[in-house]
């Protein structure tokens, strides 16, 4: 898992004035599950294109192997695109949509139809070989899209939002089939989504995309506790930004007082604390530093939201026993090490 | 599955919903091709117009030998302007459904424009270019590549020719906007998965845009089949179709009855290939 599948180096695409890739870096490992996470229109899908062959850039490098993959022309490169519509053909069953890429290869019918087959029953679509496209629900679609994509055993399958069109139990089922589909298979991914729990539950690695530009490249786990940047910090799962002015060692808030942690944003500037709400604790106090605005029961806890004096509003999840209610006034503290700076 | 059939009332509206279209319909469709029906089995008028007796003698008649190679002649010449038609009017929509929306825009608009002026003129021009002193010959003397000028007017290939630049932009126009409904993600899916250019136009454009073809192709072919006008200019006369067969019929003749004959068989022609149309365009309809 060490050796580098995929390096991107300096990719820079523009569409007119639109900067769809501004500079991209990043390097890719054999047999990784990667996501390119990112809102809307910050240029996944243009990436995904340029490594497919449908998109070329104004400037940088794709290597694979460390050599020139935008040399190798579209319909010969070990990369398949696996499209955000599915673009299933609508004129041909899933047989035929399965077999396509396979029709183009120099392998016999025999070999075409026991390989086609194969696949099939690794993605379980047996009782739909002959089924048209419209006569297949969305989960079953989406298998045969994928199916179709890996026929030709790309060294990279490239998934552009393969799940946003199920429901969220298929989805999550979904998730599953893809793990156990990339591993028995031993492709590497590349998954596009805007959803970052399912890159949080799929990837082993994660570079989160905003506006044409990377803002950080690590683990799950890494992107939640340790974000780099305020960016970051603010969507990957639920945290609490509030503005501060740091001191020599620590800062200062005008509701929650000063705290000592370490950091190296100098002394009297602007900064921004970043502090999940499940490592806040909230102690009832009459002249706490906020007061409880809401407080919502979500099954295993109490989601509860809290406004400062600075009328910035504090989300924390608190114990579903907790005895807390709504215009309570109420203290929070945290330990320094779960507070983040930027 | 929606519930077919449904209550009375439904249905009623249904009929209601329909009435607009019917009434055109039997308008413009079902009284005329009634109307000759009927003329069909009377007897010619001694100044035109018909008279009883009904008899059916006109479709015997119709069965004459020189009739009959009327007819196959006719359907021949609207096949093969169909086709031609199809061979140029095909790479020209795929090639304009390429182009960028301004220069679709641009290029429809251009095709459709020259079909707006009189059919007659552009036939008449056909004239000016094919004839013995005509700009091609000159042309192919002027170079030394003939001595003796081709006959080119006055033949069924010029009828062709000039029945292809007629009818053109009904073939494109259907083509071109079922090639641009056929989703773009389809194509680069096939090169994604290792097609050529032709393949996937073989085995995905085409048969997504076949109703569009279809409809060109008739769209060509029924107006050439009942042409009389191009035949006569085009063809000098020596090239009858089924559309001089009714006009002479009609007009000099004066045999309504039997003119209306072949109106019928050129109605029922018609008829065979629509029907061979939305079968076709309704299996591809139900894949997509
Ligand atoms: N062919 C194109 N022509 C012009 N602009 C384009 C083109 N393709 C993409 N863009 C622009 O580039 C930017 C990035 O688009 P891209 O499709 O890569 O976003 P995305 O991250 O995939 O978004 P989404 O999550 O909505 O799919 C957008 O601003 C988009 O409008
Ligand atoms: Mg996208």
């Amino acid at each position: 898992m060490s050796e580098n599948l995929l390096e991107i180096r300096n990719l820079t695409k523009n569409f007119g004035s639109v900067t769809a890739l501004n500079n991209i870096s990043l390097d890719i490992k054999t047999n990784e599950m990667f996501a390119l996470l990112g809102p809307s229109g910050c240029g996944k899908t243009t990436l995904l294109r340029i490594i497919a062959g449908f998109e070329y850039p104004d400037s940088g490098q794709v290597l694979m192997n460390q050599s020139d993959l935008l040399a190798i022309p579209t319909r010969t490169r070990p990369v398949n695109l696996m499209f955000q519509s599915y673009a299933l053909f609508p004129h041909m069953d899933v047989f035929s949509n399965i077999s396509y890429g396979l029709t183009n290869t120099s392998l016999s019918k025999e070999e075409i139809s026991k390989q086609t087959f194969e696949i099939i029953e690794k993605i379980g679509l047996q009782e739909h070989v002959k089924k048209k496209p419209n006569q297949l629900s969305g989960g079953q679609q989406q298998r045969v899209a994928l199916a179709r994509a890996i026929a030709r055993k790309p060294k990279i399958l490239l998934l552009d939002e393969p799940l946003s069109a199920l429901d969220k139990k298929i989805r999550q089922e979904m998730q599953v089939e893809l793990k156990r589909i990339q591993h028995e298979f031993g492709i590497t991914f590349i998954i596009v989504t805007h959803d970052q729990d399912e890159a949080i539950s799929l990837a082993n690695r994660i570079a989160v995309f905003n506006k044409g530009e990377i803002k950080q490249i690590s683990s799950p786990q890494e992107l939640y506790e340790n974000p780099t940047n305020e960016f970051v910090a603010n969507f990957i799962g639920d945290g609490n930004l509030l503005k501060a002015v740091s001191t020599g060692n620590g800062f200062q808030h005008p509701s929650l007082g000063e705290i000592v942690v370490s950091h190296n944003s100098g002394s009297g500037k602007q900064i921004s604390i970043l502090i999940r709400p499940e490592n806040i604790s909230l102690v009832k106090a009459s002249d706490g530093a906020g007061e409880i605005t809401d407080s919502v029961f979500a099954g295993s806890r109490k989601n509860i939201t809290i406004k400062l004096r600075t009328n910035e509003i504090v989300r924390v999840y608190a114990d579903k026993s907790a005895s807390l209610e709504i215009g309570d006034r109420v203290n929070l503290s945290f330990k320094p090490q779960d507070v983040r700076v930027f | 599955m929606v519930k077919s059939g449904g209550s009375k009332t439904s249905r009623h509206l249904g009929w209601a919903w329909a009435s607009p279209g019917l009434i055109f319909l039997t308008l413009f469709a079902a009284i005329p091709v009634l109307s000759m029906l009927f003329m069909s089995v009377l007897t010619a008028g001694r100044f035109g117009g018909v008279t009883t007796p009904i008899n059916f003698d006109n479709f015997s008649r119709a069965t004459d030998p020189i009739f009959v190679k009327v007819i196959i002649n006719s359907l021949l010449i609207a096949s093969a302007t169909a086709i031609l038609s199809l061979l140029i009017g095909f790479p020209t929509a795929l090639f304009i459904s390429r182009l960028s929306r301004k220069w679709q825009v641009i290029l429809i608009v251009a095709i459709i424009l020259p079909y707006w002026t009189n059919f007659l003129v552009r036939t008449y021009a056909w004239l000016v270019l094919l004839n013995n002193e005509g700009i091609i010959n000159k042309f192919l003397r002027n170079i030394g590549l003939i001595d003796k000028p081709i006959e080119m007017l006055y033949t069924p290939a010029a009828v062709i020719v000039g029945m292809t630049y007629l009818y053109l932009p009904l073939m494109i126009l259907p083509i071109y906007a079922a090639l641009e409904k056929v989703d773009k993600n389809l194509t680069e899916a096939a090169f994604d998965l290792g097609s050529s250019a032709w393949k996937s136009l073989r085995t995905i454009s085409i048969p997504l845009a076949m109703p569009g073809i279809l409809i060109g192709f008739i769209f060509v072919f029924v107006p050439s089949l009942g042409n009389f006008v191009v035949p006569e200019l085009l063809g000098g006369g020596k090239t009858v179709m089924i559309g001089n067969l009714v006009r002479d019929q009609f007009l000099k003749a004066r045999d309504w009855p039997f003119g209306a004959t072949f109106a019928l068989i050129l109605a029922l022609i018609l008829v065979v290939l629509i029907s061979i149309q939305s079968y076709v365009s309704k299996r591809v309809n139900v894949n997509a």
